[in-house]
């Protein structure tokens, strides 16, 4: 090796990121080389987490056991996410974190869905996917390795108590030094590089690489090319978040509810909903957002955008330091776990490395904006006339985003980029959930004759029906995982 | 099914490209009520270059239902592990591109990571003694690759190399038994529609006019369609490919075939050897500004290991492809859309591709703009990222006091390769995509096989102790050469299971 590794990392935050972050670096860095974390204050995680099942494997890669980390951050399982009221009043529909029907002939199902609806009844799209069906009756079961099982089509993510999940991850973190402390001066080298944070106690914090984990992003803020650039698709700059009582059955779905004023999440945790409302704070006072949730709420800024370099430098930004999207995909973390990999798979060596900047920031902006364009379609969609909805819907679209809509709208082609958090299914049941009908179907469907696929398809609706009725009530299978 | 629905195509052209698209259309449309008819003149000589494929081939095939052991003797069908290049970084060098990984991965950090580290520590095992095709070409073995996922003998793929004409004239029987009908004779006239310049009808020279919805232009690099009527306009990547002719002749076997392609670099481009059951295909490809025809004939011919079966025939051609390989109701498939040297076997992989991207879209008459723009979207990244993989083999050369060679090495690359070596260069960091063909062992094959060799491994390699490693690195090595030595010859297998009569193998 001709270039030195790191000595020294220093993370700058205690939240989700802060931590996420210095697990995964504790178990891959050399061995004399510790990360340093330093919470901040205004790090202190809130609220709770609604994650994809991509979460899982990183709980996987650090050996966190989940039945553990379940019961400690009041977890419970989460089927997919439910929006109602987007497209005007009645709209309802479930993405499913499961497969949606089959291929048949080759073809995608949703053509054939397509095409047994336009001559008749074909229920709803989400009828077809065992995780949607569950997710409304409430009921859960863990996936099945048997690929000849319909339950071989599920999978599951968590939803999580924010702040416990930090204090999960703290106790599994290993060789990680933390302390408390509060930033009071980022001090620059003459190249731009961050010599060191000073800290308002007076000690002087000194790396190799700085991660900055904070809710601001004000470490990563004073490097060169860094400065902050605002997404205007997306109109909502606060969070009121809110406990609510639990129910006595939560179904394991991320409630996605539109508002005049936003929108509101629901999340099912042990012993409690979180709710939170999103909205904008030069419509909508803090007082008016309290009342909307019933009661005191603690309000959080948020900034929808990124930066214009995630690393600089020896600078890297991880978490809502780096870009922040309205969280109404119900990816929370994602962002968190993908550039926390990404750095990994690229880790710079003590003398910096530019070229794997370059390509870890060309990687999460290709990244960032293809899920910004999922949120961003959601309010595109919507038909609600509010002034809120009626000014995002104002925004124009990415024209990644107008092309990946105008060709599903066209013949149901998904569009997939480099770089997408969501894969076909997904961005499939988001453009049909919210009412987006294409033209036509794959010609292809045609081949297989029309009563038959009718009957496929009434067949496969019965079996996830039947399925989805066979399973626990999602507290059953909370309480039967203590 | 709307009344928008294509009732009839009409492919123009014969040869590879017209037979693979009429035999998928003809098994992929069955069940819908679409006359498919194909006209070509014997007259007109296909090219058929791509004599040697890349794995997806078998997708094809299999998609068909075609019989692999009876498809491999119609063909005189050999098996392809990999393609072996030499003289491409040094004079004398010699690497093989394999269909298949090199080692596995380690603690979470690529292979090619911890060889880099165990090299610098002064391991001289080069990396190919970790890649099983490749051990397996360099001694002439061949078996199929195992389905047991946890086996080193399920680390590879293969291809084959097959004579193009038989291959066209198997697909015709196969599409004409599913009633492809085919016309003989030449094309006189296209007829395009006033109303929205769309293809109305072709007139044959013996009068005959044939309408059609849907046009499929295979007939080669004229674009009879595409270009002389539709003027779909062409992207010239001649600054970067600059070879613009091959010669080509078959030659007699005098040793037993080898499971792999080879590709030489020679003084003004590269020539192949493409060994066949029944003869060994050759050529050179060329840059004409760099020799004459008569010197490139008498490379080709020195260079055959055995006697020449036909005087050499020559080809031109512009590296690059039509700016709109989908324009109106009409789509480029074979070299009608675009050419790329054979110098990975991708001629018939993009006719593949090109197929299989039309099913994916299949029309309705007004053939919808959506369609089109996706198509030439997916179809443009196809190129661009062969072109880019393909210039690589050129740029990374060091066989310096070659005026050609010299000028590939000096002159300006595109951008987006450029910036994938200088990130392999800094730390051994492939570029990953989602679409495009090849994939990080592909690449890793040519930097490494043409001697780039990273400033650094992955720091996280270090992760795994030393002892560990080179322990890991040997049980990797041995199970390889383990599982070669089990192997039968590339001669024995094509005797047990596709020899076809009358073949040399």
């Amino acid at each position: 090796m001709s270039r030195a590794p790191l000595k020294s990392v220093a993370v700058l935050g205690g939240g989700v990121a802060s931590w996420m972050t210095a697990c995964a670096l504790a178990r891959v860095l050399p061995g004399e080389c510790r990360p340093v974390v330093i919470e901040t204050a205004d790090s202190v995680p809130r609220g709770a987490l609604s994650t994809l099942p991509a979460l899982r494997a990183f709980h996987g890669l650090l050996g966190l056991d989940e039945a553990t980390l379940m019961r400690v951050a009041r977890g419970t399982y989460k089927l997919g996410a439910r929006y109602n009221g987007w497209a005007g009043d009645g709209h309802d529909h479930v993405e499913g974190f499961s497969d949606v029907g089959a291929s048949l002939d080759g073809v995608a199902f949703h053509h054939h869905w397509l095409r047994t609806r336009a001559r008749g009844d074909a229920g709803r799209y989400e009828d077809y996917s065992l995780a949607a069906v569950a997710g409304r009756l409430g009921r859960f079961a863990p996936p099945s390795e048997d690929p000849r099982s319909v339950l071989s089509t599920l999978s599951y993510g968590l939803h999580l108590d924010a702040a416990a999940y930090v204090a999960t991850l703290r106790s599994a973190a290993g060789r990680v030094e933390a302390s408390t402390g509060e930033i009071a001066e980022i001090a620059l080298a003459a190249d731009g590089q961050i010599a060191a944070v000073v800290l308002a106690d007076g000690r002087r914090i000194v790396a190799d690489l700085f991660i900055d984990a904070t809710p601001d992003g004000r470490v990563i803020g004073a490097a060169p090319d860094a400065a902050w650039i605002d997404d205007p698709a997306l109109p909502c700059d606060r969070l009121a978040l809110r406990e609510v009582a639990a129910r006595a059955n939560p179904p394991p779905l991320t409630e996605f509810e539109a508002a005049p004023e936003g929108w509101l999440r629901r999340v099912p945790l042990r012993g409690g909903d979180a709710v939170a409302l999103a909205y904008a704070g030069d419509r909508t006072s803090a007082d008016e957002a309290r009342d909307i949730l019933g009661g005191d709420a603690t309000i959080v800024p948020l900034r929808n955008g990124h930066r214009r370099r995630a690393w600089s430098g020896n600078c890297v930004a991880i978490g809502p330091a780096a870009s922040q999207v309205e969280p109404l995909n119900g990816d929370d973390l994602q962002a968190i776990q993908s550039g926390v990999g990404r750095l990994i798979a690229l880790l710079p060596t003590a003398d910096g490395s530019p070229l794997a900047a370059l390509e870890y920031n060309r990687l999460m902006a290709e990244e960032q904006d293809r899920a910004r364009d999922m949120a961003a379609f959601r309010y595109l969609a919507a038909t609600r006339d509010d002034p809120l909805w009626i000014q995002a819907r104002g925004t124009a679209p990415s024209p990644a985003l107008a092309y990946k809509q105008a060709q599903f709208e066209s013949r149901g082609r998904v569009v997939l980029y480099d770089e997408e958090t969501f894969m076909e299914g997904a961005w499939a049941g988001a453009f049909l959930g919210h009412g987006i009908t294409p033209h036509r179907h794959d010609r292809l469907a045609d081949r297989l004759p029309a009563d038959k696929a009718d009957a496929v398809l009434a067949r496969l609706r019965g079996m996830i029906r039947e399925a989805a009725q066979a399973m626990p009530p999602h507290a059953d299978a909370l309480r039967d995982r203590p | 099914m709307t009344d928008r629905a294509v009732r009839n195509i009409l492919i123009v052209g014969g040869g590879t490209a017209g037979w693979m698209t009429a035999a998928a259309l003809s098994a992929k449309l069955t069940g819908l009520p679409i006359a498919i008819r194909l006209v070509e003149s014997a007259e007109i000589g296909t090219v058929g270059v791509g004599e040697a494929t890349v794995p997806h081939i078998r997708h094809f095939n299999t998609a068909l239902g075609l019989d692999e052991a009876d498809f491999m003797r119609k063909t005189q069908a050999t098996y392809k592990l990999g393609i072996e290049f030499r003289g491409w970084g040094k004079p004398g060098d010699s690497y093989i591109h394999p269909f298949g990984a090199y080692g596995a991965a380690i603690g979470g950090v690529g292979f090619h990571h911890h060889w880099l580290r165990a090299r610098q520590g002064g391991d001289p095992t080069p990396l190919e003694a970790y890649s099983l095709p490749v051990m397996a070409a360099r001694q002439g073995k061949f078996a199929p690759p195992s389905s047991d996922l946890r086996s080193v003998a399920s680390t590879y793929n293969y291809a084959y190399q097959f004579d193009a004409g038989f291959y066209a004239a198997y697909l015709r029987a196969y599409a004409e038994a599913r009633g492809v009908v085919r016309t003989e004779g030449k094309v006189a006239d296209v007829a395009l529609r006033g109303a929205d310049g769309f293809i109305e009808a072709i007139t044959m020279e013996n009068g005959e006019r044939i309408e059609a919805d849907l046009f499929i232009d295979c007939s080669g690099f004229r674009g009879l369609l595409i270009e002389q009527a539709l003027k779909a306009g062409y992207d010239d990547w001649t600054r970067w490919l600059p070879c613009d002719r091959a010669a080509a002749v078959p030659c007699e076997t005098v040793e037993p075939s080898t499971p792999y392609t080879r590709c030489t670099a020679d003084e003004a481009g590269w020539r192949w050897r493409i060994p066949l059951q029944h003869r060994v295909g050759n050529g050179y490809v060329y840059s004409s500004a760099h020799i004459s025809d008569d010197e490139a004939a008498a490379a080709l011919l020195a260079g055959l290991e055995g006697k020449a079966q036909a005087d050499p025939r020559f080809l031109r051609f512009t590296a690059g492809h039509r700016r709109k390989q989908w324009s109106r109701n009409c789509v480029a498939v074979g070299l009608a859309s675009g050419f790329l040297e054979p110098l990975e076997s991708t001629s018939i992989h993009l006719i593949q591709v090109a197929i299989t991207t039309l099913l994916e879209l299949f029309p309705d008459r007004d053939c919808a703009q959506a369609d089109q723009d996706e198509y030439n979207r997916v179809m443009t990244l196809e190129f661009e990222r062969i072109r880019d993989f393909l210039v690589l083999h050129y740029h990374a050369n060091q066989r310096t006091g070659s005026p050609f060679w010299d000028d590939r090495r000096n002159l300006p690359i595109p951008d987006s390769l450029a910036y994938k070596m200088d990130l392999f260069r800094d730390r051994g960091v492939v570029v990953k995509y989602k679409d495009g063909f090849f994939l990080e062992p592909s690449w890793l094959a040519v930097y490494l096989g043409q001697n780039i060799v990273p400033a650094m491994y992955d720091p996280v390699s270090d992760s795994v102790p030393d002892a560990a490693l080179v322990q890991r690195l040997k049980a990797i090595r041995e199970s390889v050469a383990d599982a070669v030595r089990v192997m039968p010859t590339h001669a024995e297998w094509i005797a047990r299971f596709c020899a076809a009569s009358g073949a040399a193998a």
